[in-house]
């Protein structure tokens, strides 16, 4: 007989299903939220990053971040495994937060841009590439909807594959594809005026 | 919606580790949940329509329970109605490559064979493995598992009545096991209920429903004493017996008190190894002086090649065996000493002595302490037995404890069960409910009636109280939440004093203010 060593820990990995590491970790933390710490663990960087990205200061990053998990834990025992990523249903209500908060002017609305990322949106509109004409699709990009500029903030700034970003949206793959070629089709032809105008 | 109040920060520095670390702060996350989180009976407004009847009962337990007819769809098929209040897995780290039996709380017995794990591409699990094991008995503990107790037969429902159900599973490294179909785990667990009509009943989590498995699942004969058997697998008396052995050998350790020579007596001299003789080897002068009546002195004159020394039980006595190629000669002999010798060896004796008995007297005052400790942890825990025990406990002087059986085909859910209709009372009432502090009315989104004779509990909504129906002959109590999400309770005392005229019972109610958060604050919440 082996001595047997008790652990006071509580964790439920119910039926039969073979369920991945992931998916375990947020079973145990249906079952005990003090284990969604290990989920806080993992995923608080890529979370943060993301808030960081569409934020004008840390500490705004901070509260936000510190406020999208929260939801999510208070939402947890309604999270369903259906082989999607944990991370992508966090996006989504980060998204959601995040969204909140600008539309009541809670925090102001960041967008954090690097040279490389205006330059790969002339490459990819085919246009030669400049200064001017880069400012000049910063200032149609400024023009567009919220959600219009998450997807080309998303594809653009972060570099997001198209299935990261219909997940995170719950849009099909090729949905995500087809809006955001038609946001560069809308963007285009206001580039070019702002590029004659000057704006 | 047009972008508006954004600003644009060009080649922003990103986050640093450093920067991650500072904002991460799991403990003020929690603090900050418990400050939002949405009380108990909020919640159970959740799992809980107004037309769902639960129905549990312990010494014949009944769980009725129609969370599927209750328009709880979209909900996870096993549900909690608190999750920080759900009942706790024991978790148990054992060897896959071993047998392993483990004694649960309530005196359940879990074998496990060598090889009983398998992992999702079929391979046999070798190394450390958790196995999680929970049980539910008690109507609250079904209550707090949140697990459905219906039953679909031939396209009828039924409700489960439980003689017992529990919760097995296992994994490695965060991975889930399976059941090994060539080595399945048996879990042995106790019931108060010794009714052989309950079969035993498997948790499809897939199918969302429970498959029946075998007839009854457990043998007459095997009547327990669980309280016995919990107590004797907690009893740590390694300490003890430790004790005990140090104390066996520091007796042996007792000098021997010197004895004076009889002139008359033969005698010789042996130098003794102090190692194996320090009783002897202590003293100065020491002489073996010969007991034997057949002791022949011809053999004095011998010289003997060896000598063994053997301490004899009793008093101060040795074997002597002088050795010489192909002959032995034995004596019985007891150390003396001269008249010089004797009086410093009488001195030496009383101081070794008085070492000696306060050793003992310490040791064996450690011995006896320890032992009363484990005596008094073992008469608590008899005594004070709480959870399940007193249930147990409970149980047991209205009926004998038995084992019933299961063989493991699958890890989750097992239910002792046994289907049947829903029972009514004998009366039936339009309930009215009322603060009992105010006098103002609550309204209720669903109040159960408690039966405390049979540990019964009956769900109705807010339409159910107009046909509120109750067994006047049982001890009755209730819990209600009300619309406005408070809890309330009429303990049997309330029950029994509230008035019925004209078809209508008033039942004044005790209202909760606070936030119920931990199963055992639920659990005490619940005792009527």
């Amino acid at each position: 007989m082996q001595p047997i060593e008790a652990r006071t820990t509580m964790q439920e990995l119910s039926g039969s299903t073979t369920y991945s590491q992931e998916e375990a970790m947020i079973l145990a933390a249906q079952k005990d939220l003090q284990l969604f710490s290990a989920l806080y663990e993992k995923y608080y960087g890529q979370i943060l990053k993301f808030v960081y990205q569409r934020v004008t200061t840390k500490e705004d990053a901070y509260d936000i971040a510190q406020q999208i998990f929260l939801q999510a834990m208070l939402s947890l025992h309604k999270y369903e495994i259906r082989g999607f990523p944990f991370s992508s249903w966090l996006y989504r209500i980060a998204l959601n937060e995040m969204n909140q908060l600008f539309r009541k002017n809670k925090k102001q609305r960041g967008i954090n841009l690097e040279e490389k990322h205006l330059k790969s949106i002339v490459e990819e509109l085919g246009a030669p590439d400049d200064e001017e004409r880069e400012n000049a699709i910063l200032g149609a990009l400024t023009g567009l909807p919220e959600d219009e500029f998450q997807l080309v903030e998303m594809r653009f700034f972060e570099a997001r594959p198209f299935k990261e970003i219909a997940e995170i949206l719950s849009i099909s793959e090729a949905n995500a594809k087809m809006r955001l070629y038609r946001i560069l089709e809308k963007i285009k032809p206001i580039a070019e005026k702002n590029l004659k105008t000057g704006r | 919606m047009v972008m508006k109040n954004f600003k644009i920060n060009k080649n922003q520095q990103a986050l640093s580790d450093a920067d991650i670390a500072r904002g991460k702060d799991f403990g003020k996350l929690v603090k900050a949940y418990k400050a939002a989180k949405v009380p108990f009976y909020k919640s159970a407004k959740l799992w809980i329509a107004a037309s769902s009847v639960l129905v549990a009962s312990v010494a014949a337990l009944m769980i009725f329970s129609k969370m599927n007819a209750s328009g709880t769809e979209g909900r996870p098929f096993i549900a909690p109605p608190l999750a920080s209040a759900d009942i706790q897995s024991a978790v148990y780290v054992l060897n896959a490559q071993s047998d392993s039996t483990i004694s649960y709380p309530t005196g359940s017995k879990i074998h496990v064979p060598a090889n009983a794990f398998i992992d999702k591409n079929g391979k046999v699990v070798t190394g450390k493995v958790d196995l999680y094991y929970r049980e539910f008995k008690k109507v609250d503990e079904v209550f707090l598992a949140g697990i459905p107790m219906t039953y679909d037969s031939a396209g009828e429902q039924f409700h489960f009545e439980t003689a017992g159900m529990m919760e097995i599973a296992a994994s490695q490294n965060g991975e889930s096991l399976k059941a090994n179909p060539d080595a399945l785990v048996k879990v042995d667990m106790v019931s108060a209920n010794n009714e052989d009509r309950f079969n035993t009943y498997y948790l499809d989590t897939i199918e969302k429903k429970w498959k029946y498995k075998v007839q009854s699942n457990f043998n007459p004969s095997s009547a327990i004493d669980t309280l016995e058997r919990t107590a004797n697998t907690q009893k740590p008396v390694e300490g003890v017996k430790q004790l005990q052995k140090e104390i066996a050998q520091l007796e042996k350790q007792k000098p021997n008190k010197p004895q004076k020579q009889n002139a008359g007596k033969p005698r010789f001299s042996i130098k003794v190894e102090p190692k194996e003789f320090p009783e002897i080897a202590v003293y100065k002068g020491v002489k073996f002086q010969v007991e034997d009546a057949s002791y022949k002195p011809e053999k004095a004159d011998i010289t003997w090649a060896d000598i063994e020394l053997k301490r004899l039980p009793g008093n101060n006595r040795y074997q002597i065996t002088f050795i010489n190629p192909g002959e032995r000669y034995q004596v019985i002999a007891v150390p003396v000493f001269n008249e010089k010798d004797y009086a410093a060896a009488t001195q030496l004796y009383n101081e070794k002595f008085k070492v000696y008995e306060e050793a003992l007297a310490k040791k064996k005052a450690e011995e006896a302490a320890l032992a009363a400790k484990f005596k008094a942890k073992d008469e608590e825990e008899r005594a004070g037995v709480t959870g399940h025990q007193k249930y147990l406990h409970d149980q047991q002087a209205q009926a004998n404890l038995i084992y019933r059986s299961f063989e493991v085909s699958d890890f989750g859910y097992w239910n002792s069960d046994h289907p049947c209709r829903l029972p009514a009372g004998n009366n039936m009432v339009r309930l009215t409910l009322t603060d009992s502090k105010t006098g103002k009315p609550v309204k209720a989104t669903v109040c159960y009636l408690v039966e405390k004779d049979r540990n019964a509990l009956f769900a109705y909504g807010a339409t159910g109280l107009e046909r509120f129906r109750f067994d006047d002959g049982k001890q009755n109590g209730v819990w209600v939440i009300t619309t406005d999400n408070r809890l309330g309770l009429a303990r049997y005392s309330d029950f029994r004093a509230a008035q019925t005229k004209g078809g209508e019972m008033a039942l004044r109610l005790t209202m909760m203010d606070k936030t119920l958060k931990t199963t055992e604050e639920v659990r005490q919440y619940l005792e009527l």
